[in-house]
């Protein structure tokens, strides 16, 4: 085993400019996880930092053994802001190219708002294409469903999700330390009746427009005429 | 009729101009009056999950740049072609961000698709043919990849690559009714 310490650069792609994010939840929880296993770990917001001079960052990652990208799903892939970061991190890596070992492992945990986990299969794919762009070794991806409720504190239904979640990111941690064998992608569902969600998720949306003033029918409108 | 086109500045290269020359003549020659827009690098902004355009100014995003122009364009036209550069295998990031704000344009409630699948409802009655012309991918994964992403997941949206054969770009379009439709998203 190599006792060298690990250097992990986590990406935080949720495109939320306030409020908490999944995204950035789940990345403080496995900064938590790689930290306590002796690991030096650089937690990096694409938001806070999408108008800055990312160079440093991006050294970082050139150099760093595993990567970890977590972001919410935007219509079946990334979002908008993510691969502005990845497209610009990219241009960056064919200028140095040349500079480093390589040997970069890469992670991914997607979460989409339908309860279907499957809806984020392209998504992984995406961070796979990426990691063969920069010669790097996409290792495996986490897929979430229901992804909202992972942000809940106490929402029902997510003991077992969440137990899920700390195993998967074990198996990051373990993969980073010594993993040779190719892994496979993990699906983690929330196991609750769909109608359950559908409404609660409905009750949510009717709830937060009534706190902005509006009445239900209001959120039917049609400002584009068509 | 009308169509519009909506494209990437940032990959304005020979294999764009190449396209987009084959797809304006298309759609000159079946009497499309077109629109064009370009997106540069900052003229939107990307997309911040707020959900405002459902539960604060329902139907529109709450950032008021160039989106709200854009939506409107596409929301009254006949047809909307994007020309989507293949970045990682999927949408560059300026088509990606008018993509993302496109959501003003559903209700943020869920449904049950006939295949199981959930998805949004729509806001409107009707919607613009749109068609989504992938170019530039460096392997036919990420050209694959590209089409999944859009093929398996939306119903509304027509989706191909386009491989430098005007021919078969023209056979592609005149499969596709390019006029307003109700189908489900």
């Amino acid at each position: 085993m190599n006792n060298e310490t690990k250097n992990v650069v986590l990406i935080n792609g949720s495109p939320k400019t306030a409020g908490v994010s999944v995204s950035g939840t789940l990345a403080s929880v496995l900064e938590q996880r790689l930290s306590s296993a002796g690991m030096s770990v650089k937690n990096i917001c694409v938001r806070k930092n999408i108008s800055a001079d990312n160079e440093q960052d991006f050294r970082s990652i050139m150099t760093a053994d595993a990567l970890v990208l977590l972001f919410p799903l935007y219509f079946y892939c990334l979002p908008g802001l993510l691969i502005r970061y990845l497209q610009d991190f990219y241009e960056f890596f064919e200028r140095h190219k040349g500079e480093t070992a390589g040997g970069l492992n890469i992670y991914a945990l997607a979460n989409c708002g339908f309860p279907e986990s499957s809806n984020n299969t392209e998504a992984l794919g995406v961070i796979k294409s990426f990691s063969a762009h920069i010669n790097a070794a996409y290792r495996f991806g986490i897929s979430l469903g229901s992804g909202s409720m992972f942000g809940v504190q106490g929402a029902p239904f997510m003991k077992k999700p969440m137990a899920a979640i700390d195993a998967a990111f074990s198996v990051i941690a373990d993969d980073v330390a010594n993993g040779k064998e190719p892994l496979g992608d993990i699906s983690i569902q929330v196991k609750m009746p769909k109608f359950l969600y559908f409404l609660g998720g409905n009750m949510a949306w009717n709830k937060m427009a009534s706190i902005n003033g509006l009445k239900k029918k209001d959120l039917y409108r049609k400002p584009y005429g068509a | 009729m009308k169509a519009l086109i909506i494209s990437d500045t940032e990959y304005d290269n020979e294999i764009f101009k190449r396209l987009h020359s084959a797809v304006s003549d298309v759609l000159k020659q079946k009497g499309f009056g077109t629109e064009e827009i370009p997106i540069s690098r900052g003229m939107l902004a990307f997309c911040m999950g707020c959900f405002g355009c459902w539960i604060k100014t329902p139907g529109e995003c709450v950032v008021n740049d160039d989106i709200a122009r854009i939506n409107n364009a596409v929301m009254n036209s006949d047809a909307v072609v994007y020309l989507c550069p293949i970045v990682f295998g999927q949408y560059s990031a300026n088509i990606k961000s008018a993509i993302d704000r496109w959501l003003p344009n559903v209700l943020p409630f869920f449904i049950t698709r006939p295949d199981g699948s959930t998805m949004h409802p729509r806001r409107y009655e009707s919607y613009p043919a749109q068609v989504m012309i992938g170019y530039g991918a460096s392997s036919g994964d990420d050209a694959q990849l590209f089409l999944d992403i859009i093929k398996k997941h939306r119903s509304d949206v027509e989706a191909f690559v386009y491989s430098e054969n005007d021919e078969e770009l023209t056979s592609s379009l005149d499969g596709i009714e390019l006029k307003k439709t109700g189908g489900l998203l």
